[in-house]
């Protein structure tokens, strides 16, 4: 495993809510709801770079959606 | 990338012999591996469909195309080396499958992309008699290591090749999930976390 370099992160309460209500229904820690968090935003943009589009798909109500992504 | 030793065994004589498990494998490393493999795997393929045999269904992967992927975090690629060959790589995802079974769904695990030995490994796909097993299993381990260190608690998923449904039911435990239409038919795998524990336990 790579060597890990230590940061605080400063979180609102609702932050803070949506981080731990994330780790508990994954059995996550809270470092690996961020770590997993990066590296699916480092894979999403990437792919927006290259001119993908994300999209949800809701197959029983035949509903896609297009995320926008900062 | 890191390299830890690990042993495989010499078909020859049946017994145990130092490899090592590279993890972080470069995109050289996976030029080097398909130069050496990509001519035997298809020259293989060739000879069985002549004898009227069924070919590896991977027998058309190309390593060099998946390069790209190893650039991003949300991937890990492994391989197992010994006499200075690359026998076995596996890719890993970390980040874009869930847990698909009842008493984990949702849960993260690590998703094995890819994972092939060499095809002097495989049987039959050779004149010559393979030269080392425990290849798959050596890469499935390191694949449950890596879910562990992740804080997947051991679970791997994945969409497995007809050919190779046996090895990863039987050989490994894995609970066979529905076929996938959407993942060109195939039946979806996985381990459980209590499954994991118990592989990684008979494991040296």
């Amino acid at each position: 495993m790579a060597v890990k370099r230590t940061m605080t992160l400063n979180l609102s309460d609702e932050e803070m809510a949506v981080l731990e209500d994330l780790a508990a229904r994954k059995e996550l820690s809270k470092t690996v709801v961020i770590r997993q968090a990066l590296r699916l935003y480092q894979l999403v943009d990437a792919k927006l770079l290259a001119g993908e589009k994300l999209i949800f798909e809701d197959e029983a109500k035949q509903k896609k959606a297009e995320l926008m992504v900062l | 990338m890191k390299r830890i030793p690990t042993s495989l065994v010499l078909k020859a004589t049946n017994e145990p012999v130092a490899a090592s498990l590279v993890e972080g494998v470069t995109g050289e490393m996976l030029e080097q591996a398909e130069l050496a493999w990509a001519a035997l795997r298809i020259e293989g393929a060739k000879r069985l469909q002549a004898a009227g045999r069924e070919a590896p269904q991977h027998w058309r992967w190309d390593w060099r195309r998946k390069s790209a992927k190893i650039n991003f975090m949300a991937y890990r690629c492994f391989g197992i080396e010994c006499a200075d060959e690359m026998q076995g790589l596996m890719l890993v995802n970390l980040t874009n499958y869930v847990s698909r079974m009842d008493g984990q769904r949702g849960k993260p695990l690590v998703y094995v992309d890819y994972i092939e030995t060499a095809p002097w490994n495989v049987k039959d796909l050779m004149p010559e008699p393979p030269r080392y097993g425990g290849v798959g299993v050596r890469l499935i381990e390191a694949a449950i290591r890596c879910s562990v260190d992740e804080g997947f608690g051991g679970r791997l998923g994945l969409h497995a090749l007809p050919q190779a449904e046996s090895f990863y039911e039987k050989t490994c435990e894995m609970t066979r999930g529905e076929i996938d239409r959407q993942y060109e038919n195939l039946f979806w795998f996985e381990l459980t976390t209590a499954n994991a524990k118990k592989f990684l336990g008979d494991k040296p």
